[in-house]
């Protein structure tokens, strides 16, 4: 009898512990969790007159002999005021034998470091444990522990918009990297989350970066990384099918500025989101008056509060490349450089995906997409900007 | 980050359970006996560890579908056992309240994902207070009405997340996947397209005589 009762009793006493030891982290968690900090960001300067010499440089970062295809660069300063770009060039977009690579700018010299291979669709198809079939658009983050992150788009089923992230570390300025990681970000299948533009920092040491998802919809986000690389929040800038590749501008710790490419609209304008809560809800975005032939941007704030804007100036192709300021915070801009510009009936692929920083130094660097074969550097200073 | 050999081993475990659910139930059909089921059972999920391009077949299953949920999990090892022992730790009451629970959830959830929406259910299972209610009170509800199984697998599902067990970092990929959702919602429709059915061809009543009218 008192067996029969205590074998009665045995489930039910599981049940109540598994429920206590698994219900109970998740709800404390969640109600300890700290709030989110706002951006990290510098402190705006009034303007100052600019020092030194102006300095405008162009050169191409990957050997004269390119392979076909070369798109989609990224920077990143390292300690010291060194670059390091990270690109993915192959015979052709998509194609299984594309590979991301960095190379290193040193500020000293002045020049760049022979590409070096970081990984392919097959090496991280075995790293992650799973079939890969090409490897796409990568950023690159620098923590304040000098930690850098690759963020990378694979794919292992269909097109680009089946893409997934992934991550490496490198605790060495990009020498050795660990290896890839897989980002889940998706519920459906994992697929459709793919990323262009840089990244921005929290004060607790938090990563915002902007991400796009294409699978059904096309709409960007601010996926939050904790300092640990584990993703703790997705936040959503537009919904909808026609916008995306988010290029995020934190203007304090608790306002920011989105502008995100156009896809598909009508109207061949970018568009531009706000947020005033440190990136946690974004306005609805809105038709700024500045084109977008369906392309990416980048945008930056310089220490004065200035935004610089890097963006294909035409509606319909990406035959010119330029910059605009805004010194309200995005609501206007003028332009003020041409980068490139193709000929008259110059058959081109394009001048694209440009990747704007400003280094610590305040000269800002340029890295774009050039024709599709090769990846160009510019670098000018304030000076440069001020005589124009 | 999880060690490879425990990555690999629960990344190969929904595609290994599905082809042994599968092997064995190939095996009822060739006889009674239960060794040859076993048997059956584990060669059906051995099968996954055949290398093809370069890397084993479980890892292009797993490049394509990603990975299961623990309910799904669990699922798939209830048929594996029903199928190869005749016993399950799940039963058909149990499947049900899950593949309920997983439906309406799905159809909550991907909409969501794919930008119909302006708000983002998914981003609930980050810092899943919601969620892990929503699970709690599933699971007691389960236990109360007789379906023990699905009350631990709920809180199984939950327990994996406190232990981070899957790839993932949000609840909702402990508690739903598309391959499950989808199985789900095409049994639920099942279940009320047939019970539509046998209520349209039930016969009708004959009605009573009026009192007062029987024959005598």
């Amino acid at each position: 009898m008192k067996a029969r009762a205590l074998r009665g009793a045995a489930p039910r006493l599981a049940f109540v512990v598994l429920f206590c030891l698994a219900g109970f982290p998740p709800l404390f968690k969640a109600v300890t969790a700290p709030p989110p900090a706002g951006f990290d960001v510098a402190p705006s300067a009034p303007p100052s007159a600019p020092a030194g010499r102006p300095l405008y440089r162009e050169e191409f970062i990957d050997p004269e002999e390119p392979l076909q295809t070369a798109h989609c660069p990224a920077l990143v300063e390292l300690g010291g005021g060194d670059l390091l770009a990270v690109w993915y060039a192959g015979v052709e977009e998509g194609s299984a034998d594309v590979a991301l690579y960095t190379a290193s700018w040193d500020r000293r010299s002045g020049r760049w470091s022979s590409p070096c291979f970081i990984t392919d669709a097959a090496a991280t198809g075995a790293e992650l444990g799973r079939s890969v079939r090409k490897i796409g658009n990568a950023v690159l983050h620098r923590d304040e522990n000098g930690r850098l992150r690759l963020f990378y788009v694979t794919v292992s089923v269909g097109g680009w918009s089946g893409g997934a992230l992934n991550v490496k570390v490198s605790h060495d300025d990009g020498r050795a990297w660990s290896r890839a990681q897989r980002l889940v970000t998706c519920p459906i299948l994992n697929m459709g989350t793919l990323v262009r533009c840089g990244a921005v920092r929290y004060r607790d040491g938090s990563i915002g970066l902007p991400v796009y998802h294409e699978l059904i919809g096309k709409f960007g986000a601010l996926l939050v990384l904790g300092p640990d690389g584990s993703v703790r929040d997705e936040r959503r800038i537009s919904w909808g099918r026609s916008s995306l590749q988010p290029s995020v501008v934190p203007l304090d710790d608790a306002r920011a500025v989105a502008f995100l490419r156009q896809s598909g609209m009508p109207e061949r304008r970018l568009l531009r989101s706000r947020s005033a809560d440190g990136g946690r809800r974004w306005s609805r975005p809105a038709l700024t008056g500045l084109p977008n032939p369906n392309s990416s941007v980048s945008a930056v704030r310089s220490r004065d509060g200035t935004l610089w804007l890097a963006y294909n100036t035409m509606e319909y192709d990406r035959d010119n490349l330029g910059l605009a300021r805004s010194r309200d915070g995005g609501e206007t801009w003028e332009d003020v450089y041409e980068f490139a510009r193709a000929g008259d009936g110059e058959e081109t692929l394009g001048f694209s995906y440009p990747f704007l920083i400003e280094a610590s130094d305040g000269t800002f660097h340029l890295v774009y997409s050039w024709n599709r074969a090769r990846i160009r550097h510019v670098r000018f200073n304030r000076a440069w900007l001020e005589a124009l | 980050m999880r060690p490879p050999l425990l990555e690999q081993l629960l990344a190969a475990l929904g595609p290994a359970l599905a082809l042994a659910a599968a092997s064995a139930s190939f095996g009822r059909l060739l006889g009674p006996g239960r060794l040859p089921r076993l048997l059956l059972a584990a060669a059906g999920a051995a099968c996954l560890a055949v290398p093809a391009g370069g890397l084993p077949l479980y890892a292009h299953i797993r490049g394509a579908v990603g990975e299961l949920s623990v309910v799904t999990l669990a699922a798939l090892a209830a048929a594996a056992c029903l199928a190869a022992g005749g016993k399950s730790f799940l039963s058909r009451r149990d499947l049900s309240a899950l593949a309920a629970a997983a439906a309406v959830s799905a159809l909550a959830l991907y909409p969501a994902a794919a930008g119909a929406v302006p708000w983002d259910l998914y981003r609930t299972g980050y810092r899943p207070l919601l969620p892990a209610a929503c699970v709690l009170a599933f699971s007691v509800w389960a236990w109360r009405t007789g379906r023990r199984g699905a009350a631990f697998t709920a809180l199984a599902a939950l327990a994996a997340f406190d232990l981070g067990a899957l790839e993932a970092e949000n609840l909702w990929d402990y508690l739903i996947d598309p391959a499950g959702a989808l199985c789900a919602c095409g049994w639920w429709l099942w279940r009320v397209s047939r019970a539509a059915a046998r209520r349209a061809h039930r016969p009708c009543a004959v009605p009573a005589p009026l009192r007062g009218f029987e024959k005598r």
